[in-house]
């Protein structure tokens, strides 16, 4: 039945108060701490930052001939790092990082991987029945990702171990390729194990969007991979291959890439994506009740008009806007817009706008 | 600074506190941005100009600091897709999915408006707490979120046509 405004009014004026559990006291006490110690807080922020930048600047005197000789890209462009091709790039990592105050190895390392300004970088893991790969974002700037990963590997979130924890992983973006440096004697195992190497490394360098992916042992061979054999390239991941559903750890929850058998079209995709079969780990990542009513492509932007069945709470909502957008980016889209008679909302995503798709998912913090 | 505190304290921080909680409805959030504002009210309060009242004065701070809240995490989410998944961002999410004990012996329909409030756009939000909940007059919710008196009142007429039509789906739902 419905309301009248006043109705509405009366409701909205009978939520009830909520009980704060901070006293008084307790809020002064904090605000003084707070204000008294942002001078000291602001210094303690900027140290590293200083030592960074002039562990940058004591870099480039010392080493200006291996920068200048990986790339072709003048020094002050950003892609000079990343373009730098393996043998180079290894020197310049191994040999100026340990001397460096203030720069730690693996931000130093990484930095040749992802670039300096980057913030997170990417990794793909299986989960611990080693069946489904699991792309992360991993924060650079907190520890190594490794250690960052190894506290999440664990039965309680689901991932297993990191096939590429001994693997260099180099991206020429130039040349838009992959290049994953295993130690000598390296083998990828049996078949099951051969494949979960082979798709985590796939995921890992998906965002960097290559065009091929080389790999070797440190001695420059392929790398065998049981019944595959020895491997000195793999096939990287093509627009529309796959689409996301959702994995169930037992506190975390993913969004994971399946397979997709819609070639290549959207609204077959999406259909895809709510028939996922439920077991104990996967799901559909897309509330039931999200029905949608026409799909229309237009350059680089999805058009999704739907409607909504039934109550689905803001959590429910904001995975199934998450699973498409991290979809539609998969499908080579760079933006999606949902659209709704009435709502302006989806969970927590305004759709007044169009939404971006996100460079990855999944991203891990080491906080726990 | 102690005394300035106490006096805000005592006048306005059971509003304040409601209303921030309404706009993030979390309670660690809530006490957060409570803080931050105190702080930003404190640092500030020599430039008061006295142009409006000190009650509007002190809410259109807490607006911006909701509201950058808001885009802090909207940033997060674009470049990452924050998710479900992990630390504070889950407890926020599953926390804001959880309704307050306070409002467990409300009607569902009460139930049913706390959660349709995640529908309407942060500055219909804005409007229908600072008017409902907050008992504001359009006048004091226009000061406050530095509108002009007919947005307020176009503002509240489509948070509230948003409202309306989350009680009616609900209500087809259950039928």
């Amino acid at each position: 039945m419905s309301k009248s405004d006043k109705e509405i009014e009366q409701i909205l004026s009978d939520l009830p108060p909520i009980t704060d559990s901070v006293s008084k006291n307790e809020y002064l006490r904090n605000i003084q701490l707070t204000m008294e110690g942002s001078s000291k807080k602001r210094l303690t922020w900027l140290l590293p930052g200083a030592c960074s930048f002039a562990g940058l600047m004591i870099l480039s005197l010392l080493f200006p001939t291996p920068l200048d000789e990986v790339s072709e890209v003048p020094l002050n462009e950003e892609p000079s790092l990343k373009n730098a091709p393996l043998e180079k790039t290894e020197t310049f990592s191994t040999s100026s990082v340990e001397h460096l105050p203030g720069l730690d190895d693996e931000v130093s390392d990484r930095a040749l991987v992802s670039s300096s300004m980057e913030t997170y970088v990417y990794r793909a893991v299986p989960d611990t029945s080693a069946q489904y790969i699991i792309p992360l974002s991993v924060p650079q700037n907190k520890g190594t990702e490794e250690e960052i990963i190894d506290k999440f590997s664990n039965s309680e979130t689901g991932l297993g171990e990191d096939r590429l924890e001994k693997a260099e992983i180099l991206i020429d973006e130039e040349n838009r390729e992959a290049v994953i440096v295993f130690p000598d004697g390296f083998e990828g195992g049996g078949i099951k194990s051969s494949h979960t190497t082979i798709e985590s490394i796939r995921w890992t360098v998906a965002p960097y969007k290559v065009n091929s992916i080389r790999i070797s042992n440190e001695s420059g061979k392929g790398v065998p991979f049981h019944s595959k054999g020895e491997l000195d390239s793999i096939d990287p991941i093509k627009e529309g291959e796959y689409a996301f559903q959702l994995f169930n750890g037992s506190s975390r929850n993913f969004l994971i890439p399946f397979a997709s058998e819609a070639n290549g079209r959207f609204e077959n995709v999406l259909s895809e994506m709510k028939k996922v079969q439920r077991n104990e780990r996967t799901r559909s990542a897309i509330f039931e009740g999200l029905h949608f009513l026409k799909v229309e492509e237009m350059g680089e932007t999805i058009t999704l008009e739907f409607d909504i069945e039934g109550s689905a709470d803001s959590g429910e909502l904001n995975t199934s806007v998450e699973a498409i957008l991290v979809t539609a980016g998969q499908f080579g889209f760079d933006s999606v817009k949902f659209e709704h008679e009435n709502l302006l909302m989806l969970g927590s995503y305004d759709i007044s706008s169009e939404l971006d798709v996100p460079e990855y998912t999944n991203p891990i913090e080491d906080q726990e | 600074m102690e005394p300035f505190f106490e006096k805000f304290y005592d006048k306005y921080h059971n509003d304040l506190y409601q209303y921030v909680f309404y706009m993030v409805k979390n309670r660690h959030v809530t006490e957060d941005l409570v803080q931050e504002i105190y702080i930003k009210v404190l640092r500030s309060y020599e430039n008061f100009d006295g142009n409006s009242t000190e009650k509007t004065w002190l809410f259109s701070i807490a607006r911006h600091v909701t509201i950058d809240y808001f885009r802090k995490q909207g940033r997060t989410r674009k470049r990452f897709m924050e998710f479900f998944n992990w630390n504070d961002n889950e407890e926020i999410l599953r926390d804001k999915d959880s309704l307050p004990e306070e409002l467990m012996e409300k009607s569902e329909q009460s139930k049913r408006i706390y959660n349709g409030l995640d529908q309407c756009t942060l500055d219909q939000k804005n409007v229908i707490i600072l008017r409902f909940i907050q008992g504001m007059s359009i006048h004091e919710t226009a000061e406050t979120l530095g509108f002009s008196e007919s947005k307020v009142k176009t503002t509240q007429h489509r948070g509230l046509k948003i409202l309306k039509r989350v009680l009616e789906k609900e209500g087809e739902g259950d039928e």
